[in-house]
């Protein structure tokens, strides 16, 4: 190669034989960063950079448009002390809990039906329970909160049919988490559902039908070889789920308004933060709920974390 | 490793660099305040503004009519405009020529003035007294040194109602004795036991508005004259909080949020028999219940007042100020404003149009011809000079969750109220 360089005399082979001293490993070497570079460029000025300046942030006393005076760890101090932030914990886990369970469960018997040999129209099922994935939150939570109307609601109407007193749900904490729940629900079940069915169609067929000869029954099969066979994807939508619910913000935000409500029924972490930051201009403060919902995060996954591990060893 | 940064890759990744940030840079641009076409070309300045406020059709005649100056619109949701202008003068960058802003966002943005030109520089001082005096001092410093924005609308209080409902119950439809009905706020919740006794309707949709209304009319508000925050011993506050809990507590409203969905469902099946209302918010009936026209007439009420109202302000990174300037005093002043007014409502915040035929003569089809230019124009005489800090927002949503509190049934008025203090103290301390 360098042999073959030095023998020409163009102005380009001049400028290439200036890297007579790489070898063609180095070049690669070289060429592989360069080519990956844009992503991690990218991601230390939107990703690295900012989760440090936030850090830094929470450390003062900010009003965006005004001074940063330092106050170290006040802001950190007052937000232990503040009922908002911890019912917004508790309202993130309770909205969480709710939605989650019952979705993956649907999801789950949901893409069992789809994948019965019995169903006609697949294609078309299997699109329209993706279909509400790809709706817009905003509608989803304008007409969800519509349904949820106390006095003209349609859920309200349908109580009233079977005798039963209007309910206020936006007005009540559970009224407002069951009605957060379901819009996650409606949005993420089928979704969830077409994971499940991609892993369901892995499985091999004859195991069933070594099973049907046996005599097992179809709930039989369902639990004693599909639910073990499709374990690593439940806990795929479980990890996914999870960072999803403590992320919830447009559904709340919509649901309840910006201050989460009259009693912060429906004010979660992330809808907390949004307030604290551009409602009350306090950057500060700010900063230090996202810290402490990171912080959160990363706890809960390494609870996840040991949970999973745990399944993965009762193999 | 000194091979590793030959000559000829340290240049493709600078140049690759360089590509990149220039990229960046790019964009931030053509979002900033535009470039400067050079000698020829008009001047581009952008202009954020809201939905609904009706400037449309004026700017396009403005930029038809000036060769050298072009307005871009770019209009989005009420709070986002408050948020990105926040955000973009945070930045140093990306902010707008010319931005509208809410009275209670200039008063945020009051405490930190540096952020938008004086307008005193570039000559405001001379059409000062154009405007209503209070209203353009609401968008001043307290030194009165620096003037932030020019005054565009402000929201005059009337009373909408319902004249079917009225009629239902056996009362005057006619609004000059609808108006003698009730000299007070008393008045007007008797009036209320009256329709609700008479025919099951509510008087109101939304108690909170009934609170802001009287909470308007005090001298002071959340703020004294030095900027401490009152609210606890502001009897003016607690006054209007027990008239609203009055109306909650006897079933004369309906308890709803008047941004919710289900307030214009009650609008559509006329389930409420009045709507006090800014000049600004009348759009509300016009729009979502078009069907309704001739069914609603129109009156003063007790001290009349003012709700909001708006300012257009240019932030300091503009690079063209006297030219951001030309158009706003353009697009304000008294002749445009009675044009806005005629076509969307707005009504005009400089007083000399008052006395214009174009507004005494002004009557609205939709409100059974109600002279609705003078009932306005009467009602901006009882608006007064308020003072507003930089948390009025913040403060004033405290009180509304309040009232929404004592809706619910989630707390006892008195509890209610208490919490909302509590919680404006805890807010001061951030």
């Amino acid at each position: 190669m360098n042999v073959n360089l030095k023998t020409q005399t163009t102005n380009k082979s001049l400028k290439l034989s200036k890297m007579k001293g790489l070898n063609q490993t180095k070049r690669d070497q070289i060429a592989g960063y360069i080519f990956i570079s844009p992503f991690f460029i990218l991601f230390s000025i939107f990703g690295v950079f900012p989760i440090f300046f936030t850090a830094y942030v929470s450390l003062n006393k900010w009003n965006i448009l005004g001074d940063k005076t330092f106050v170290g760890f006040q802001n950190y101090q007052m937000l232990m002390s503040d009922p908002s932030f911890w019912k917004s914990l508790g309202n993130t886990f309770s909205i969480w809990f709710l939605s989650t369970l019952p979705q993956l469960f649907l999801a789950l018997i949901l893409a069992f039906i789809l994948n019965q040999v019995f169903i006609k129209g697949k294609d078309f099922f299997r699109l329209s329970v993706f279909m509400p994935n790809i709706t817009s939150v905003v509608a989803v939570a304008i007409i969800f909160g519509a349904i949820f109307g106390e006095r003209y609601g349609i859920l309200n109407y349908f109580l009233s049919l079977v005798g039963m007193d209007p309910i206020n749900w936006k007005g009540g904490v559970l009224g407002t988490h069951i009605a957060i729940s379901t819009m996650v629900m409606w949005r993420w079940t089928g979704y969830n559902s077409i994971i499940y069915l991609a892993a369901l169609q892995s499985i091999p067929k004859d195991l069933y039908e070594a099973a049907t000869i046996d005599g097992a029954s179809k709930i039989q099969q369902f639990f004693k070889i599909t639910i073990p066979m499709i374990r690593p994807m439940i806990i795929f939508t479980v990890i996914v789920s999870t960072i999803g619910g403590m992320q919830i913000f447009s559904e709340p935000l919509i649901f309840s308004g910006a201050g989460g409500g009259s009693v912060k029924q429906g004010l979660t972490m992330t809808l907390y933060l949004y307030e604290e930051a551009f409602t009350r201009s306090n950057f500060g403060y700010a900063s230090a709920i996202a810290w402490l919902l990171f912080i959160i995060i990363v706890l809960f996954s390494l609870v996840n974390l040991f949970i999973t591990r745990r399944i993965n060893s009762a193999d | 490793m000194k091979n590793l940064f030959s000559f000829n890759k340290g240049v493709m990744v600078v140049v690759g660099l360089i590509l990149f940030f220039s990229l960046i840079g790019c964009s931030n641009n053509s979002s900033g305040s535009g470039d400067n076409g050079g000698g020829d070309k008009p001047v581009k300045l952008t202009l954020w503004l809201w939905t609904g406020t009706g400037l449309e059709d004026q700017i396009e005649q403005f930029n038809e009519e000036n060769d050298d100056i072009e307005i871009d619109v770019q209009t989005s949701e009420f709070a986002a405009v408050h948020t990105n202008l926040t955000t973009a003068l945070a930045a140093g960058s990306g902010a707008p020529d010319i931005s509208l802003v809410e009275v209670k966002g200039i008063n945020k943005y009051k405490t930190n003035p540096d952020n938008f030109y004086n307008l005193f520089d570039l000559g405001a001082d001379e059409i000062a007294g154009d405007y209503l005096d209070w209203k353009w001092k609401d968008a001043q410093t307290p030194d009165g040194q620096y003037q932030l924005g020019i005054p565009t609308d402000i929201g005059p209080i009337v009373m909408a109602y319902n004249k079917e409902i009225f009629e239902a119950a056996g009362l005057p439809t006619d609004r000059d004795e609808v108006s003698a009905m009730i000299q007070t706020w008393d008045d007007y919740i008797e009036l209320g036991r009256t329709i609700k006794a008479k025919t099951g309707s509510a008087l109101s949709g939304n108690p909170s508005r009934f609170y802001s209304v009287i909470e308007g009319q005090g001298d002071q508000k959340y703020y004294d004259k030095e900027g401490n925050i009152i609210v606890k011993d502001n009897a003016q506050l607690k006054k209007a909080y027990d008239s609203a809990i009055t109306l909650i507590e006897e079933g004369l409203t309906l308890g709803l949020d008047g941004n919710d969905p289900e307030w214009i469902t009650a609008l559509q099946n006329g389930d409420f028999a009045t709507f006090i209302t800014p000049a600004w918010d009348t759009k509300k009936l016009t729009e979502n219940a078009p069907d309704s026209a001739g069914k609603w007439d129109m009156t003063s009420i007790p001290g009349g007042g003012n709700m909001g109202g708006s300012y257009l302000t240019i932030p300091k990174q503009s690079e063209y100020p006297e030219e951001a300037y030309e158009f706003i005093k353009w697009i304000l002043s008294p002749e445009q404003q009675i044009v806005t007014f005629k076509k969307n409502g707005n009504f005009p915040s400089t007083p000399s149009v008052y006395n214009d035929s174009a507004i005494t003569e002004l009557k609205s089809e939709y409100f059974n011809n109600a002279p609705v230019g003078s009932l306005f124009a009467k009602a901006a005489e009882g608006a007064n000079f308020v003072v507003e800090g930089p948390d009025s927002i913040s403060i004033e949503q405290s009180i509304n969750d309040a009232i929404t509190r004592v809706v619910d049934g989630q707390a006892s008025p008195e509890e209610s109220w208490q919490m909302a203090l509590d919680e404006i103290e805890r807010l001061q301390a951030r």
